[in-house]
């Protein structure tokens, strides 16, 4: 019977429930599953694919699955779901902090998203938090009322309402970040609590002091992505901990974007990402074209099976280092400025 | 004032910096930016009823943010013409810093200024000492330091230089090896750094023909070069052009057949910033009337358009000049527009 959309998500749903389980063969087939399933029924993929000459005939592991480029997603003319345009309820897209043209991950339904990021939630932080207990959650970001097309509000409502108190809450609304709330809310909690937020976000507070409560936990993400405000991740998460007494163990960055439906996590200043059971990343060289030997700097493409909907293979604009099944997360590739000549940012800004 | 023109266009000529630069051409300079050659030196009579001087800065701070030799020299030109005494210099944290610091330390050597301090941090008591302030950097640093200029007491000139872009312009009946040559020159000369350097070429023609000239010739010429090894971030950066490039279909030239050079032919004429590191968009345009719409976006930010024949037109460019001369501005080259002397002085009228 050929797979169907409805098939594979549940496959890759029971292969995410049973993760701790999941097996290395298991990943390959499944993935190449999915490689066959978005060839056949996404045309932008399929196009792309054709263009590397790879077909479901050439690609026989999970590492020769291409991966699209990123800046796909940005093309108003290319649509990358493996299900018809008419299907898609919503999409989540891009900041667009360092491009005008804001990428567009489109979907039909996130039960799946919704899974992917409960469990790696539950993965990463069950060490931190006892989860039969519900977790304070402070989130500076916009809720998904208001930020519609932001995956990252859909993750931390999704985290709210499986793990949260009734008073965990978003702290930003019209571009505001209530700081008097977050104040008042971290001078009083009893319990320890989940702060999360884009590192600009964090940054903007950090000329001021907000002592969490003991065992408390900060997860931020997106770096500093083409703002004007640059800071070495050693000095930020230096700052973080000053900023929040908080100890090194406790300060997270997590590795994710609208193109994916899974991310990964680093703990402290030096950690490397982990990546959940259902995903995993290659390193390419950009000389050879082929993967990067362990060690050395290159692209980074990640593998996310939850991406049942789009493209299961997205080559980023990252560049990183394998460690075993760990990634040291290097930043962006995008261009720094260099001379007296302007990036496109700056242009456009 | 004669005795250090000649000493100063002897010192130039050693240095090969301007094959023009002579007394007389320096002297000029002074006439054309301030009206009289000793209006430094002594008031000049302006008519019967007027006469000028001009009072140049003896300390002069000076914000390299990521420049070039070739800045570096004009301005320090610029310094000695002026007789300034004493500069501060914040140099950059390029790699060009040790040449910068040499060039400079040139014009100390041949007692052109008479002091020179580097400095890695910009106190306010620096800031306080210096009669006028030149910065080079970004936008947000051009406005940091203007703020705490226009919040001095003590009146001082601010000159800010910010980032900017260039181009080229290739007209039908130039396409040729001779052309694509010089085009070479304007894009790889310094790396392809610096705010002379171009993005991209507008070819009125046939852009493939110009692509496999400019390949034939990069060619040639490569080796020669001794152009600086690519970093993993670029390297990185190029191939994710490069992957651009060809999800629109657009076609690819790689001479060297490596990440060393691109050149990408483009069939979107709309203006784009390159990612740099050696990589050279070349777009099609019907004319320059088309030319000037595809370039009205960055008007603001446009330094050189090269032309491989000069037809100044209105874009907002602050210099045109002949292709192959990007990267080598004249000694009359005024910087973003911007008066090359006149900025630095100040004036007292004597009626």
């Amino acid at each position: 019977m050929p797979a169907t959309l409805q098939t594979l998500t549940q496959k890759v749903r029971l292969f995410i429930r049973s993760a701790n389980a999941a097996n290395s063969l298991l990943f390959d087939n499944l993935a190449l599953e999915l490689f066959h399933f978005h060839y056949h029924h996404n045309p932008g993929y399929r196009k792309y694919c054709r263009q590397l000459n790879q077909t479901p005939h050439t690609v026989t592991h999970w590492h020769q699955i291409p991966a699209i480029p990123q800046t796909s997603f940005k093309q108003a003319k290319t649509w990358l779901t493996a299900f018809p345009k008419p299907e898609a309820k919503n999409y989540f897209e891009t900041s667009g902090t360092t491009s005008a043209r804001k990428g567009k991950n489109y979907f039909k339904d996130l039960a799946l998203y919704h899974l992917a990021s409960a469990t790696g939630f539950r993965f990463t932080f069950q060490k931190h938090f006892d989860l039969k207990k519900k977790i304070l959650f402070l989130f500076l970001k916009e809720s998904p009322q208001e930020a519609n097309h932001s995956s990252l509000s859909y993750m931390f409502q999704n985290w709210k309402r499986t793990f949260g108190t009734s008073s965990s809450r978003f702290l930003i609304s019209q571009n505001h970040l209530d700081i008097a709330t977050l104040s008042k809310i971290v001078k009083t909690s009893q319990t320890p609590i989940f702060l999360a937020g884009t590192a600009f976000a964090f940054a903007s507070l950090l000329d001021k002091k907000f002592p969490l409560p003991k065992s408390s936990v900060i997860m931020e993400t997106g770096g500093f992505k083409g703002k004007t405000r640059e800071m070495s991740k050693k000095d930020f998460y230096q700052a973080l901990r000053k900023q929040f007494q908080v100890p090194d163990k406790a300060v997270y960055n997590e590795y994710g974007m609208t193109e994916l439906f899974s991310q990964a996590y680093a703990c402290g200043a030096t950690g490397y990402h982990q990546f959940p059971p259902w995903m995993r990343f290659r390193i390419l060289n950009p000389e050879t074209q082929q993967l990067a030997s362990p060690g050395n700097p290159g692209i980074i493409e990640l593998i996310d099976l939850a991406n049942v909907q789009s493209c299961l293979a997205i080559q980023t604009e990252d560049l990183g280092i394998q460690h075993g099944n760990r990634l040291e997360l290097l930043g962006r590739t995008s261009p720094e400025i260099r001379g007296c000549s302007l990036t496109a940012e700056d242009l456009l800004t | 004032m004669k005795p250090l023109l000649k000493r100063l266009a002897k010192f130039l000529n050693q240095h090969r910096v301007w094959p023009d630069a002579n007394e007389k051409t320096l002297s000029q300079l002074i006439k054309l930016e301030l009206g009289h050659a000793d209006i430094l030196s002594k008031p000049c009579r302006i008519n019967k009823q007027v006469k000028l001087r001009a009072h140049a800065p003896k300390t002069v701070l000076l914000i390299c943010a990521g420049n070039l030799s070739v800045a570096v020299w004009q301005i320090f030109t610029r310094l000695t013409l002026l007789n300034v005494k004493t500069v501060y210099l914040k140099p950059p944290t390029s790699p060009y810093q040790q040449e910068i610091k040499k060039i400079a330390q040139l014009f100390l050597k041949n007692r052109f200024v008479q002091h020179l301090h580097f400095i890695q941090t910009i106190s306010d008591a620096t800031i306080q000492k210096a009669d006028a302030v030149i910065v080079y950097g970004n936008d947000s640093t051009l406005e940091t330091f203007r703020k705490r200029v226009i919040g001095e007491k003590k009146k001082k000139r601010f000159l800010g230089y910010g980032h900017k872009l260039s181009c080229g312009i290739i007209f039908s009946q130039d396409i040729n090896p001779s052309t694509a040559q010089k085009v070479v020159t304007d894009f790889l000369t310094y790396n392809q750094e610096g705010c002379l350097s171009p993005h991209l070429f507008y070819v009125l023609g046939n852009v493939d023909q110009l692509a496999c000239l400019l390949s034939q010739a990069i060619k040639k010429s490569f080796k020669k070069l001794s152009l600086p090894p690519l970093t993993s971030q670029q390297k990185a950066q190029i191939y994710l052009a490069r992957q651009e490039a060809l999800l629109h279909k657009n076609k690819v030239f790689t001479p060297t057949d490596d990440l060393n050079i691109t050149l990408i032919v483009e069939k979107n004429s709309t203006f784009k910033t390159s990612c740099l590191h050696r990589v050279l968009h070349l777009k099609p345009a019907r004319n320059l009337a088309h030319v000037t719409k595809l370039l009205a976006p960055i008007r603001p930010h446009l330094s050189t358009v090269s032309m491989s024949r000069v037809k100044p037109f209105d874009c907002g460019a602050a210099r045109f000049c002949p292709i192959g001369q990007m990267q080598f501005p004249s000694l009359f080259w005024k910087q973003d527009g911007f008066g090359t002397l006149s900025e630095l002085v100040t004036w007292e009228t004597i009626e």
